[in-house]
C-alpha cells in the first residue's frame, strides 16, 4: 500500500513547509477524503454500508462517516500545526 | 499561545498516529481501516462489478465470457468445462472469499488460528472426526484424468487467480476485522466442503437417541418411543394408499432405567439442553414434482426447497455455466465446489431433500489402556491404533492446545464416558460425488439423470427429477450400509470383525418411484419407503411425516397445478401437525374443564378455539398452540427427565410418537410421576398444559390482542453472519411458517429454506427461484442481503437462462468480463 492513510499528515507537513496554514491543510485533507468517500459511494450505496459498519463499532453510520473525514482533518491539522510551529521557531 | 497550540498538536498527532497504526483490543488499526482509498470504505468499490473488463487467468485454454445479470448471477460461457470451472472459481472467490476460508477451516479444525482459542473445542471435534484426512485420501484416489479431478483443479486455479490479482481494496471486511490474510486455495478443499455437508446432513445416529431413551425407560419403551419404522406412513415411494397409513399402537409402559447406558445419556445431556426445541420441528427440506397430466400448462413442474442453517452470506451461490454442445446448467453451487448441486439444464431439473438414513455406526472397542490406548482388540488379537498428535494454534501462531486423534480400521476412536468407541461413517469412505453431479448436469432425460446418480454415495439424498418429456421420478440415493446384525441403531461389539459392515444395499433396492400413477411425487425427509413394501434397514427415528402429509394433500387437491401454485405451497401457512393436534387439545381441555372448572383453562380454550390453524406472521393465536404443545410434551414425557435433573431434556421424542400417546389416552405415560399421590389422566395433562401455556404467553407477550402475540414477532427468523456479528446479520425477520409447516422454523429461528426453486419444463424452460441472502459476501454490496425480504414474503425471482452472451437483454446486464489466457 504505497499511498496509505499516513500520507495525510505527511502531505499536511509538506504543505505547511510551503506556508499553507494548518486549517488549510485540514480542509484539504477533509476534502480529499470526502471526495474519495463520494467516489466509493458512487460505486455502491454508501449509507446502508455505513450503518452496518458503524454498528460494528456501536455508532450510527453517519457518525462513522463524519469520524472518517474528521480523522483525516485532525491528522492534517495536527501535523501542519507541528511543522508550522517548528518552522516559526516553536514560539 | 503558540506553545500551547504546539503541545496540543503534538499530543493529538501522537494519539491519532497511535490509533491509526495500532489495533486496540478487538478494533483494527483505524488508519488503514478508515482510509477511503484502500480501507473498509473501499469495499464499496470492490462490491461493484465493472461494466466491462478483461481478466487474465494463466491456466485458461481459451477465452471465456462472463456476463453478470442484474440479479448478480454470473453466466459463464466457455469452450471447455475446465475453463468454465476456472471462471466459476474466480467469480466465487470474488464474492465469497471469506466464506471459502471459514468452510475450509471448520472442516480442517483450524478455526482457532483465525478466530482465537475459544474455537479450540470445535477444532478438536473436527480433527477428531478425521474429516480433512478423509478428503485428502479421496483427492489422492482420484484419477488425474477424471472429470472430478480436472474440475477441482481448475476451480482451485480460478480461486487462486482471484487471490493473486486482488487489490488492497478487495480484501474482504472480515479479514480486516480479524487482521488476517486469505489463505491460498488447495484443490482438496473442495472435498473438505463435501465432508462438511456430510457432517451436516449425515451425522445423526438413531442409536444415540434410542440408547439415551433406553437408559431412562428401558429397551421395550425405547423401541416404541424411538421407533425403527414411523407409525404414520406417508412414504416417498408411493405405497398405494391415498393418504397416510396409520399403524398407531399403545406404547409399552416405561421400564427400569438401564444403568449400563448412563454414559450415553451423560453425553447427550451435554449437547441438548431442551429437547422440546429439537431440530425436528426446525429443519426440513421439501421437494415435489407434478406430471404434465396434473398441471395447467401440460408440462412437468418441479419445486425444491432444501432447509439448512441460514447464514450471511448464504450457503448457496447461484450460477449458470454454458459449454456449447457439452453443458448448459444453472442453479446453485456450494461455494468451494465446481458445478451445480441443485438446478436444471434445458431438459431436466432436479433437487434434493436429505434422506437421513443411518450411515454411522458406533463400535465399543476393547483397548489396552483406558487412558492412552495404543492397541485395540480384534478377533482375539491386538491391532495398533493409528495416532496423531494434534497441535492447535492461535492467531499469533502460539500453541493453544495439544491432543491426540486416534483411528481404528473403522474410523475415529474417541473416549465416551468410560468407554472407547470407534465410528464407521460413510462420509469418511472413498467416494466421488463431483463426477456424479457433473454427469447428472449433462442428462437430457430423467432416466439419464437417474443413471448418472447410480454412483452417488454421500450423504444419502432423495433426488427428485423431472424432464421435458413429462417424466417425473424420485430415488433415495446413497450408500446404505448392510450390517450383519441387520440394523445399526445400537452399539456394536468392536472386538469382532463380524460386526463390520458386510456390503451396501444395491441401487435396485433404493426407495424409488418413476412416473407414478398418482401423477405427483413428494419428499420431506420422511421414512422413504413403507416397510410393508421394502423391509431393508435404512435407518430409524425418522422425522414425523406431517410435512409430507400436507404436501400430498395439497397436490391431491389441485388437479391443474401452476408454477405459482407450487410457489405458494412453499410457504403455505397451514400444518398437518396442527390439524392433527388442535382438535385433540381442545377436546382434552374441554373434558378437563368440565371435570374441574378453571378460569385460566377456560380462557385458554376460548383463545385456542379462535385459532384458524395457520402460521401467518400476523396470527395472534398460533403461539398459544405452540406453547401448549411444548408444555404438553414436558409433562407427558416426564419419565424422560433424568432423576435429580428436572431441567434437563437429553432426549427428544418426535411428534409422531406424541400422536401414539394421544391415540392411547388411557396409557400410563399420561401419569405425572412427580405427583405420586395422584394418577393423572390425559385430560388432566392437556388441561394443565393449556393453562400453563396461557400463563407463559401472558407473562412473556402481554394480553392476547395487544400485538405482543403476533406470530411473526414471537417466532422470527435470524440469518446470522458467519462470524455471528449482528450488524452484518439479518435478524428479526417475520416469516410465514412454523414448526412442521412447509416452511418449518424452530424457536432458535436460524433454520429455513436455504433455496427455493420452481421449474416448468415446457418447450421453453421457465424457472423462478430465490434464497435468503444475496450473491455477494461483501456487506458493502447492494447484493449482500437483497433477497432476504423477497424470501421472507415467499416470493421468487424469474431466473434468466440465456443461451449465449448476446441473449441476455442489455438492460439486465450488470457486467461483461472477458477472460483471456495469460499472465495478468
Amino acid at each position: 500500500m504505497v499511498l496509505g492513510w499516513w500520507t495525510v499528515p505527511l502531505f499536511a507537513a509538506v504543505l505547511a513547509l510551503f506556508r499553507a496554514g494548518p486549517w488549510q491543510a485540514a480542509a484539504g485533507a477533509l476534502a480529499a477524503w470526502s471526495i474519495l468517500l463520494v467516489r466509493d459511494g458512487a460505486a455502491s450505496p454508501l449509507m446502508p454500508y455505513a450503518d452496518r459498519l458503524g454498528a460494528l463499532f456501536g455508532l450510527p453510520g453517519v457518525v462513522l462517516v463524519l469520524l472518517t473525514v474528521l480523522f483525516a482533518g485532525l491528522l492534517a491539522w495536527s501535523a501542519a500545526t507541528v511543522v508550522d510551529s517548528l518552522r516559526n521557531g516553536g514560539s | 499561545m503558540r506553545r500551547a497550540r504546539l503541545i496540543v498538536a503534538i499530543v493529538l498527532l501522537t494519539l491519532l498516529v497511535l490509533v491509526g497504526s495500532r489495533p486496540m483490543g478487538p478494533l483494527p488499526a483505524l488508519g488503514g481501516f478508515l482510509d477511503p482509498a484502500h480501507g473498509a470504505w473501499a469495499l464499496l468499490r470492490a462490491a461493484a462489478w465493472p461494466a466491462r473488463s478483461e481478466v487474465r487467468i494463466p491456466e485458461l485454454t481459451a477465452p471465456v465470457d462472463l456476463v453478470v445479470d442484474d440479479r448478480g448471477v454470473p453466466h459463464i460461457f466457455a469452450t471447455t468445462e475446465a475453463d468454465a470451472y476456472r471462471v466459476l472459481g474466480w467469480a466465487v472467490a470474488r464474492e465469497r472469499l471469506f466464506q471459502l476460508e471459514m468452510t475450509t477451516r471448520a472442516t480442517a479444525g483450524t478455526l482457532s488460528e483465525l478466530l482465537g482459542p475459544r474455537l479450540v473445542t470445535a477444532d478438536q471435534e473436527a480433527r477428531g472426526l478425521g474429516l480433512a484426512p478423509a478428503a485428502h485420501r479421496k483427492y489422492a484416489a482420484l484419477d488425474p484424468n477424471s472429470g472430478a479431478r480436472i474440475a477441482i483443479d481448475a476451480y482451485a486455479e480460478g480461486v487462486n487467480a482471484w487471490i493473486d490479482g486482488m487489490r488492497p481494496a478487495d480484501l474482504p471486511l472480515e479479514y480486516r476485522l480479524l487482521r488476517a490474510r486469505p489463505s491460498r486455495w488447495k484443490p482438496e478443499y473442495t472435498l473438505y466442503l463435501f465432508a462438511s455437508m456430510g457432517r451436516t446432513l449425515a451425522s445423526d445416529d438413531p442409536a444415540e437417541a434410542r440408547l439415551a431413551v433406553q437408559a431412562l425407560v428401558g429397551s421395550a419403551a425405547a423401541e416404541a418411543l424411538v421407533p425403527r419404522n414411523s407409525p404414520i406412513q406417508m412414504p416417498i415411494q408411493p405405497n398405494g394408499e391415498s393418504g397416510p397409513r396409520y399403524a398407531l399402537a399403545p406404547l409399552p409402559p416405561p421400564g427400569e432405567p438401564d444403568p449400563g447406558l448412563a454414559d450415553v445419556l451423560a453425553l447427550r445431556r451435554g449437547s441438548r439442553s431442551d429437547a422440546s426445541d429439537h431440530d425436528e420441528v426446525a429443519v426440513g427440506s421439501n421437494n415435489w414434482a407434478v406430471a404434465p397430466e396434473r398441471t395447467a400448462g401440460g408440462h412437468a413442474l418441479l419445486a425444491g426447497d432444501p432447509h439448512l442453517r441460514l447464514t450471511l452470506p448464504s450457503i448457496w451461490y447461484e450460477a449458470h455455466l454454458v459449454v456449447p454442445g457439452r453443458l448448459d446448467v444453472a442453479g446453485v453451487s456450494l461455494p468451494g465446489s465446481p458445478g451445480i448441486t441443485i438446478g436444471f439444464n434445458r431438459d431436466v431439473a432436479w433437487t434434493f431433500t436429505n434422506t437421513g438414513s443411518d450411515v454411522l455406526d458406533l463400535y465399543v472397542e476393547s483397548v489396552d489402556d483406558s487412558l492412552a490406548p495404543t492397541r485395540y482388540r480384534l478377533d482375539g488379537g491386538w491391532r495398533p491404533i493409528e495416532q496423531q498428535v494434534q497441535v492447535y494454534r492461535g492467531p499469533g501462531g502460539d500453541t493453544v492446545a495439544v491432543d491426540t486423534t486416534r483411528f481404528t480400521h473403522r474410523g475415529p476412536l474417541r473416549r465416551q464416558g468410560s468407554r472407547w468407541i470407534s465410528l464407521r461413517w460413510t462420509v469418511l469412505e472413498p467416494s466421488s460425488e463431483l463426477d456424479v453431479f457433473a454427469r447428472a448436469a449433462r442428462a437430457t432425460t430423467a432416466l439419464e439423470w437417474l443413471e448418472a446418480m447410480r454412483d452417488y454415495q454421500v450423504p444419502t439424498q432423495n433426488g427428485l427429477v423431472a424432464d421435458r418429456q413429462g417424466t417425473i421420478a424420485i430415488r433415495s440415493s446413497g450408500w446404505y450400509p448392510v450390517r450383519p446384525q441387520g440394523r445399526g441403531d445400537t452399539l456394536l461389539d468392536g472386538t469382532r470383525s463380524t460386526s463390520d459392515w458386510s456390503g451396501r444395499l444395491p441401487v435396485e433396492q433404493y426407495p424409488f418411484a418413476l412416473r407414478p400413477a398418482q401423477g405427483f411425487l413428494a419428499s420431506a425427509n420422511q421414512q422413504p419407503v413403507d416397510p410393508r413394501d421394502n423391509g431393508a434397514y435404512l435407518g430409524g427415528n425418522w422425522p414425523s411425516p406431517f410435512r409430507a402429509i400436507h404436501i400430498n394433500q395439497l397436490l391431491q387437491s389441485e388437479p391443474r397445478m401452476t408454477p405459482d401454485g407450487m410457489r405458494r405451497m412453499q410457504t403455505d401457512p397451514r400444518s398437518a401437525r396442527a390439524a392433527a393436534f388442535l382438535p385433540l387439545l381442545l377436546a382434552g381441555g374441554r373434558a378437563a374443564q368440565a371435570a374441574a372448572p378453571d378460569s385460566r383453562l377456560e380462557r385458554a380454550l376460548q383463545l385456542l378455539g379462535e385459532w384458524d390453524g395457520t402460521y401467518r406472521p400476523d396470527n395472534q393465536r398460533t403461539i398459544l398452540f405452540e406453547l401448549a404443545l411444548r408444555e404438553l410434551t414436558v409433562r407427558l414425557w416426564d419419565e424422560l427427565v433424568p432423576p435429580r435433573e428436572p431441567n434437563a431434556r437429553p432426549v427428544h421424542v418426535t411428534s409422531v410418537t406424541l400422536s401414539q400417546a394421544l391415540h392411547d389416552t388411557g396409557g400410563i405415560w399420561w401419569d405425572d410421576r412427580r405427583t405420586p399421590a395422584r394418577q393423572e389422566r390425559w385430560t388432566d395433562i392437556v388441561g394443565q398444559s393449556l393453562a400453563a401455556a396461557l400463563d407463559t404467553a401472558m407473562t412473556r407477550y402481554g394480553q392476547p390482542d395487544s400485538g405482543g402475540w403476533r406470530w411473526g414477532r414471537v417466532w422470527p427468523t435470524h440469518i446470522m453472519h458467519l462470524l455471528r456479528l449482528r450488524p452484518l446479520s439479518a435478524t428479526g425477520i417475520e416469516v410465514q411458517g412454523g414448526p412442521e409447516t412447509l416452511a418449518p422454523a424452530g424457536r432458535e429461528g436460524e433454520y429455513g429454506a436455504s433455496w427455493r426453486m420452481v421449474v416448468e419444463l415446457g418447450p421453453e424452460l421457465r424457472v423462478w427461484a430465490t434464497y435468503p441472502g444475496g450473491q455477494s459476501g461483501n456487506p458493502a454490496s447492494p447484493y449482500y442481503a437483497n433477497r432476504v425480504s423477497q424470501w421472507a414474503r415467499g416470493e421468487l425471482d424469474s431466473v434468466l437462462v440465456p443461451r449465449n452472451p448476446a441473449a441476455l437483454p442489455a438492460n439486465r446486464v450488470w457486467s461483461r468480463i472477458s477472460f483471456q489466457p495469460g499472465t495478468p
